[in-house]
């Protein structure tokens, strides 16, 4: 499952220098590893940012996280607070997914797994997806919201 | 095709003249019947239906890689596709040409605007709302050399971010551009892209 958080962040750097970017950006791979986030608004102005979060408990992931730990990102010290929506924030916001291609070692239509790296897991549906080759490729969708 | 480019100029807007940082060489595929013109500003990519036409490009990572233990790996370039938002692979990196298994990069999917991060085919798809790329923006990747970050920044603010060590492939990358996905579309290249290694 996908979990998401929404949060205003204090920004470093600016558009001028092409690094404007949420504070905890370059540091969040040592602060919580195997978080993503996609960022809705800049405010250069007053130094903020509307940052939203999201993990999974999938085994695909890195690192399994669930809600408790986007809520314990609350306590960086960048985050200037909490909110509970955004006006652009997307029904989908992240994705899990496997290419059909080379990917899983095998796979169960029936029961909807596959084996990926000796490891059993399930997936949702399977997509059709074109590859920058040129082919078209099965993607297995494990995980999304 | 001979193109004059002006590289204190592209310095300045992709990079704002960071010390050291380079403009590609350029390279091109191109689909059946499709073109790939200069018109003193844009590269356009003409692509016609079922056709792969793209921009690529390579870089010289390995002699860095060498004499760094960390560093980031930085690529940007300013890109439009005025014709509609249907599939595309607006700005990415992959080991070679077609690797999509290993892919980093900007993708309109057909749905969604959104920024792709790949290892070994495994994939974390960040959707980013509010987008037009049909009119031109400066795009930007940040890949850091031990996988544990990759970024994407357009019009210099970062747009999306990944930790996840399993889905961000490793170094070195070729730099593609422009590559509309086998669908009958132009899209236009301001300047080679640049690219920048950044310590830490």
């Amino acid at each position: 499952m996908i979990y998401r958080k929404i949060f205003k962040v204090r920004t470093v750097g600016s558009r001028e220098t092409s690094d404007l970017r949420p504070e905890w950006a370059d540091e969040m791979p040592n602060i919580m590893p195997g978080v993503s986030f996609v960022v809705h608004e800049y405010d250069e102005i007053e130094g903020w940012c509307i940052c939203e979060c999201w993990v999974s408990d999938h085994p695909i992931r890195n690192v399994a996280r669930n809600m408790s730990d986007l809520e314990a990102l609350a306590t960086e010290p960048c985050v200037i607070e909490v909110l509970p929506s955004h006006l652009i924030s997307p029904p989908i916001l992240g994705i899990l997914s496997l290419s059909g291609g080379h990917s899983p070692e095998s796979v169960d239509l029936k029961k909807k797994t596959l084996v990926f790296k000796g490891k059993t897991m399930a997936f949702k549906r399977v997509e059709k997806n074109r590859r920058t080759s040129g082919e078209e490729e099965d993607l297995y969708i494990l995980d999304e919201g | 095709m001979s193109i004059n480019i002006d590289k204190k100029k592209l310095r300045k807007e992709l990079f704002d003249e960071l010390e050291g940082s380079k403009s590609l060489p350029l390279w091109y595929t191109i689909g059946t019947g499709c073109t790939i013109t200069y018109d003193g500003e844009y590269l356009k990519v003409h692509n016609l239906a079922g056709q792969y036409s793209a921009i690529g490009t390579g870089f010289g990572s390995p002699a860095y890689q060498a004499t760094r233990d960390t560093y980031s790996l930085l690529v940007a370039a300013k890109i439009k596709a005025p014709s509609g938002d249907t599939s595309i692979y607006f700005f990415f990196l992959e080991p070679r040409k077609g690797n999509y298994d290993n892919f980093q990069g900007f993708r309109h999917d057909g749905a969604n605007h959104c920024f792709e991060f790949r290892d070994t085919g495994a994939e974390e798809q960040d959707n980013i709302a509010g987008q037009d790329w049909t009119t031109e923006h400066a795009f930007m990747i940040k890949h850091k050399k031990d996988g544990t970050l990759c970024q994407g920044y357009i019009d210099g603010a970062l747009k999306a971010e990944s930790t996840d060590a399993l889905k961000i492939s490793d170094q070195p990358f070729c730099v593609y551009v422009a590559e509309p996905d086998g669908v009958a579309r132009d899209v236009y290249l301001k300047y080679p892209p640049g690219i920048y290694m950044e310590s830490g």
